[in-house]
Formats: C-alpha cells, structure tokens, sequence
C-alpha cells in the first residue's frame, strides 16, 4: 500500500480536509476528480472516506421510506435484461488501491475514474450508467429495443445534460436510439421479414423483453377474433414502446401467402411485419416492434414476402388504448 | 424471470443495531448477511438480490426522495440505484467498506448528479442566493423518527456544533456543494469545508460506527 507520505506536504492537509465534503457528495465535478486521484495514493484519507462513508450510511438509512409497490417490479424486470460485470481480475501490482470498482468497466477517457475504495462504483458514475444501456463493452449481447431499454434511455439523456459524460454515455444513448431507429425503419420499409425482426430481437433475449414487457406499469392486453378464424392476443406498453403478439389456431394459408401485422395510426399504416409459418402456429410472442402512435394493431393476408401497404380487407382490427 | 409480479414490499426493518455501540469495535457486531448476499448476487443470484431489494429498497428510495424532493424522480433514481446494484455487485468489497454504506454511497452520488443536473446552473445560483437561510434542518428526521435510525441520526445530530449541523444537512441531505452551503450559510468556505469533516467525524463517533 501506498501511504500517506506521497502526499505532498504543502497541499496534503488542505486536500485532505475535503474528506466530508467527498463523502457528502459536495464537490463540483472537478475537484471531487481530483480528490479521488489524491484519493488513490492517499491511504490516510482513503480509511476516512470509508469511515465517513459509512456515517453517511446511517444517515440515509435513517430517512427510509416504504417505496412505491411497482419499483419492485420494475427493477426485477430491469435486472433481467442487464448483464452483470464480470468480477474483476487480479489486481496490478502497481495499483495503489486494489479492489476499487474502477479500473475495467470504467471509460478509458473518463476523468474521474480513479481507484477510489470505499465507494468504487460511484467514482464512475458516468461510466457505470452508461453501460447499463447498450454500450457496455463487457456486454456485446446487451439490450435491444423497446422494453427496459426505454427508461434507461430517459436516464442516461437526463443525466447526460449536466454530468461530465465520456463518450460512453453518449454512445449508449445512441446505441440505444439506433436500435429504435432501426425496428422504425425496418417496420417503415413496409416488409420486415422474420430475419430482420430477428436482427433486432437477438440483441436480447426474447423472454426478457417479454417479461419487461409483462411487468411494465402500463401493459395492456387485448384479445381479437380472426375473421376467418384464430384469435390474436396482444399486449402492449406505451412506456416501452412495445407491442407483442400471439396468434392461436390460425388457419393455414395457401402456399406463397402469409399474415402480415400493421400498425395504424394517426401517421398512416406501417407494416409491422410478416408472420411467418412457425411463428403462426407457435405460442411464443411476436414482439411486433415498437408502438409509436399506433393506436390499432391491424392483420391482412399478403403475399409471402410482404407489401408495403396492405392489399386486401383486414381480417383483424384491434385497437390499442393509448 | 422469477417473479415479475408486483408484489408487496414493506419498508426495511430497522437495523437492530444497538444505539451506543462502541465506536472501537471493528465491525458490526451482526455480521451483516449483506455482505454474503451481494456476493451472491454477484453470481447472478436472483433470490438473494430479491434479499437485498428487501433490505435496501426503502433507504434508497428514502435517500433519493429526501434529496430530489420529488417523488416520481427519486422513484426513477431508486430503480436505477438497485439496477446498479445488480450490475455492478460483483464490484463490492467487503474489505473496503459495508455492503450498505456501498450501495448507499452509489444512491447519494446518484440522488445528488440528478438535483445538479436538474437545475440549469444559473436557476440554482439564484435559488441559492434567493434561499432564506432558515432551513429546517430537523425536518430531515421528523418524518421517520420512530425509526431507530432517524433516532440515532437526531440524537447525535444534536451533539454537533451548529454549523456542523447545518453544513452536514444542506450538503448530504440537500445535495449543495459546499461553496452553496456557505454561500447559504454565510460562512467561510474553508469553514464550510473543515465542518462537513469534523461533523461527520462527529457523528462517526456518536452513532459508533466502527472502523472498517
């Protein structure tokens, strides 16, 4: 361990005297950046900060409430869809203070990314966030579209107007707008067939963006009957953007024909995309892309491939409550 | 995918830690199955994350309310603290600190970028200016005052020095930096500064938190 003799003398009492303020969270960006580089050689300060720290702790747990029922829910769908970081691996040698939360996951150009030991997470605040969203480099399969991706996007835009964001926040955000740019554009294109629905379903796990989509404060499920036969359920969430769809006993089409899903609103009808034969006769949800204005989730027989409007009279229309 | 269901969650129990302890003691006497559980969430052990939601969810979303003020953004800040959590448990150490005082630290820090980012500086300037300097300070702990922290928080909180108690309580609990605390307080800054440590150190000692 590094002590305290690295401290330059002249500046080490007054540096060390920011302490509280540390803890308090009381800095301004820049020097709360350069206390933890004091931090991260400074072992005097460090066992202080984490003796304040858990001061600090006492006092928050003494202003606990009763949180509202649904942010349970929300966070356990959250977690669903969120990778966790891999322990970190042995310390280097010359880290001065192992075991910080920083070094891997933090942006390589975020400033305040010391190793800062008692709190090591929210020395990266920036970073740490960021890569909740799309973007984390230790995540390659992170969260798609819709779902949860959503609010973290409210997040990481809210937080990005004031914090000393790196490129990472930045990144994630657009991770996550290209994403949503691309189920808009692939549902735009008038024909999105199964493999480019799955473009973008892959990023994540089918069963995790059900599942947000299950638990969202919003979900609304609607059931409609088939003209012509089946039943097609819905549920969908304004908040995250979402529509998934299941149809049940279908009748089976004639070759070179197929379902094809639209969404109608105000903005005119898109295609939602073709239903291909499997998933006509599966029970797994078709996550249908994102909600938009749509207010009317809307089925038409097409040919296989798809048109770009619909062609023939809906055989379903299900409104969508807004 | 457990259990997405909405379920209902009381607040965390109070800590049955004893007001008084002594302040030498290395370690919580209870060892805190926190710990134990963050190592299991580490592994992406739902059950036990489920365990600490219990146990935290109300601090945080506590801590975030008293600092934001408003309920749908501490609401916001709450679930993205305990998202982190899960992320990022792999990353607590228990050498280093409590695993409380850890997720805790990451809620403050959290509570507190959100008010600043909130406010477009020039509104917060002036809000600071504009501010009577009469802060309620006690108001912090009324509302939760038969809780066995809150009592711990208001009884040692009256150990310190006045202006050791209203730098800690605009700094922590309001989320001002500490030029705004002496701008509101009309104090030094360097007073300011040196109060927020010797405040905490006080209140380090009073509610006997133990050396980690």
């Amino acid at each position: 361990m590094v002590t305290a003799t690295t401290v330059n003398s002249t500046t080490g009492p007054e540096v060390h005297a920011l302490t509280g303020a540390y803890v308090c969270d009381a800095l301004g960006a820049e020097e709360r950046a350069a206390f933890e580089e004091h931090l991260a050689q400074c072992e005097a300060c460090t066992q202080e900060v984490a003796e304040l720290s858990e001061t600090a702790a006492v006092l928050a747990m003494a202003t606990a409430l009763a949180p509202p029922e649904r942010l349970h829910a929300a966070v356990t769908a959250r977690i669903e869809i969120t990778r966790q970081l891999p322990p970190l691996p042995a310390p280097a040698p010359d880290v001065a203070t192992p075991g910080s939360g920083s070094a891997p996951e933090a942006a390589p150009d975020t400033p305040a990314a010391p190793a800062s030991p008692a709190d090591g997470p929210p020395a990266t605040p920036d970073a740490t966030n960021a890569a909740d969203s799309t973007n984390d480099p230790s995540q390659s399969s992170g969260p798609g579209p819709g779902t949860a991706a959503g609010d973290n996007n409210v997040v990481d835009i809210s937080q990005a107007r004031s914090r000393r964001l790196g490129r990472f926040s930045r990144a994630a955000v657009a991770g996550w707008t290209a994403a949503a740019v691309l189920a808009g554009v692939a549902a735009g294109l008038g024909v999105q067939d199964l493999s480019q629905r799955h473009q973008i379903s892959q990023s994540e796990s089918h069963a995790q963006q059900l599942a947000a989509l299950l638990a969202a404060p919003d979900v609304h499920v609607g059931v409609g009957k088939v003209h012509g036969g089946g039943t097609v359920t819905i549920v969908e969430s304004r908040e995250l953007n979402q529509v998934a769809v299941t149809l049940a006993d279908m009748p089976t089409l004639p070759a070179g024909k197929a379902y094809q899903l639209w969404m109608i609103g105000p903005g005119g009808i898109r295609s939602s995309g073709v239903v291909t034969k499997a998933e006509t006769n599966s029970s797994t949800p078709i996550l249908a892309g994102a909600l938009g204005t749509a207010v009317t989730l809307g089925m038409t027989v097409e040919p296989a491939h798809g048109s770009a409007q619909p062609t023939t009279t809906p055989i379903l229309l299900l409104s969508m409550p807004a | 995918m457990d259990d997405v269901t909405p379920t209902v969650r009381s607040a965390p129990e109070p800590d049955p830690q004893p007001p008084g302890r002594e302040p030498g003691s290395d370690r919580p006497p209870r060892p805190d199955d926190l710990e134990a559980r963050l190592k299991q969430v580490a592994k992406g052990d739902r059950g036990a994350f489920d365990h600490v939601y219990r146990e935290m969810a109300g601090s945080v979303y506590g801590l975030a309310r008293r600092v934001l003020r408003d309920p749908a953004q501490a609401e916001e800040v709450a679930q993205e603290v305990l998202v982190e959590v899960w992320r990022t448990a792999s990353r607590f150490d228990a050498d280093r600190g409590s695993a409380r005082a850890w997720m805790l630290t990451i809620a403050h820090r959290r509570a507190v970028d959100r008010v600043r980012a909130e406010q477009a500086a020039h509104e917060r300037e002036a809000r600071v200016a504009a501010s009577s300097q009469e802060v309620e300070f006690d108001q912090v702990v009324e509302a939760v005052e038969t809780r066995l922290e809150a009592q711990r928080v208001r009884h040692c909180m009256e150990v310190l020095t006045d202006l050791q108690r209203e730098s800690v309580t605009l700094a922590y609990y309001g989320g001002y930096t500490y030029p705004e605390v002496a701008t509101l307080l009309g104090a030094p800054l360097g007073t300011v500064k040196t109060r927020l440590r010797d405040g905490l150190g006080r209140l380090r000692d009073c509610l006997g938190v133990g050396r980690w």
